[in-house]
């Protein structure tokens, strides 16, 4: 075969064809798999390990296929060959057999020792398993932008060890007029997702500056506020960060008679007197257990979806 | 404490100052397990189960009050058309979950048991034979076949 390697794929078209086929025919494949080793397993070991004999079969067939030598399906479909990043040479086995590795394995081990991680530590380890989270999922978002704006690498493992693609033979005119109209569309989604990515990151970049500036101005002025980070809900605040109104002390909510302080539903004095659209009063626990049992207030009867509740203050 | 712990407390109190007219005449949880109960209530009057007295089993789901208690008559006691004779079970619109509201509580269910006993459905029996009595318009010969039974000496109360 003759390979004109200048000629590097600078579409993503054709890498998300390939992409697709080779679902396509892993998919299939795991089907087949799946057989096997519910036969010889059982059903319930081929349930409980779903994801690891998905990852087997992405082993199984790229080892079958790129590290033997030859194309995945997907490849010889649209005609794709690996070169390296300046398209210069072919790829060495090695560099394969580490992008396989990543690539099958990476994500299973990244979410598995995640977990190990948070389950660990009870209290503070949590958070930063979750920034560590955020970061991850940022950096397969810039990667996607990258990949919709230059189309050079479709996985990020590709990307990290720099298998690129050429094509298998020469473009002619009516192609590459093709191919250009159908790359806009993936720059459309490139710009898509840069500006949810922006909508996502800059108001937190603009927080945490602000939050500096202001930490250092109160230093100045021996804080005159608080914080205004406190109204921004990041996420869902433990049970002792949570202010409880207890209708049993009298101050709280005085205009609720003593006679209606009372939970029809736990029959005690309620704990977050919440209010359903019709006006009935229930503790937030037990009025939450119920709507979502069924949508409607427990003494009319009227509607009264989960979201529809207010919490009393 | 728990929901149910909070409603024995009320039904002591309750069947204590001795309220009649509702017609519950005993409610209480079987060897202090609150989740199973034995209750008895009086017939209504102006019925031909007036002056007799009736046994029921209830018994709630963990959920409860999320799902409502299953009620039963002892079996072979009670005649009407939307009670099952032989396993006293009791079609009663407010006790399936589609029906139930957590805001009631047992001695709601029994109320309702009692006026059940007055007001039978035939739309939706469980004694067919007696409800098509009922489905054909002859209300005198379903009273009076409840007064029969009612009659019956293997139906004889002691309760």
């Amino acid at each position: 075969m003759v390979v004109d390697t200048r000629i590097l794929t600078d579409r993503p078209l054709q890498l998300v064809q390939a992409n697709q086929k080779d679902d396509q025919i892993e998919a299939f494949l795991s089907g087949k798999i799946v057989e096997v080793v519910k036969n010889i397993k059982g059903q319930l070991f081929a349930n409980t390990h779903s994801l690891e004999i998905s990852i087997a079969v992405k082993l199984i067939y790229l080892c079958f296929t790129t590290l033997k030598g030859a194309r995945t399906l997907g490849e010889e479909y649209v005609d794709l060959i690996y070169v390296n990043r300046n398209g210069t040479m072919l790829v060495q086995r090695y560099k394969k057999l580490l992008f396989i590795a990543s690539y099958c394995l990476g994500p299973y081990l990244i979410s598995k020792t995640l977990r190990r991680y948070t389950r660990g530590s009870e209290d503070g380890s949590p958070k930063t398993a979750y920034s560590v989270k955020n970061i991850l999922n940022a950096l397969v978002n810039v990667h996607l932008i990258l990949f919709y704006f230059t189309g050079a690498y479709h996985d990020i493992s590709k990307r990290l060890f720099g298998l690129k693609y050429a094509l298998g033979h020469k473009v002619d005119d009516s192609e590459a007029k093709f191919r250009k109209a159908s790359s806009s569309n993936y720059r459309f989604l490139g710009y898509i997702l840069l500006l949810q990515g922006a909508g996502k990151w800059i108001p937190l970049m603009t927080r945490q500056l602000g939050s500096l500036t202001r930490r250092k101005e109160s230093n100045d002025s021996e804080c005159k506020e608080m914080p205004t980070d406190s109204d921004i809900i990041t996420n869902v605040p433990s049970e002792t960060q949570i202010i409880h109104v207890d209708l049993s002390d009298e101050s709280q909510l005085p205009y609720i008679p003593k006679a209606s302080r009372t939970c029809i539903l736990c029959l005690s004095v309620m704990m977050d007197p919440s209010c359903a659209p019709c006006g009935h009063i229930f503790c937030w626990t037990c009025i939450l257990n119920w709507t979502r049992e069924r949508p409607e207030c427990p003494l009319c009867r009227q509607n009264c979806k989960t979201q529809q509740v207010l919490l009393l203050r | 404490m728990s929901r149910i712990a909070k409603e024995y407390k009320k039904i002591v109190q309750f069947l204590s100052q001795d309220h009649q007219e509702l017609g519950v005449v005993s409610l209480e949880p079987i060897e202090g397990d609150l989740s199973r109960w034995n209750a008895v209530i009086s017939g209504p009057s102006e019925t031909p189960y007036a002056g007799h007295r009736f046994k029921l089993s209830l018994s709630l789901q963990e959920d409860y009050p999320l799902s409502p208690p299953r009620v039963t008559f002892e079996p072979g006691t009670m005649p009407h058309c939307n009670v099952d004779f032989q396993t006293g079970e009791i079609c009663l619109d407010i006790l399936t979950r589609d029906h139930w509201s957590p805001a009631w509580d047992l001695l709601h269910v029994l109320e309702a048991v009692v006026q059940l006993l007055g007001d039978p459905v035939p739309e939706s029996p469980l004694n067919i034979d007696i409800a098509n009595i009922l489905k054909v318009g002859d209300t005198l010969a379903y009273w009076d076949l409840i007064n029969y039974y009612m009659c019956l000496p293997c139906l004889v109360d002691d309760c």
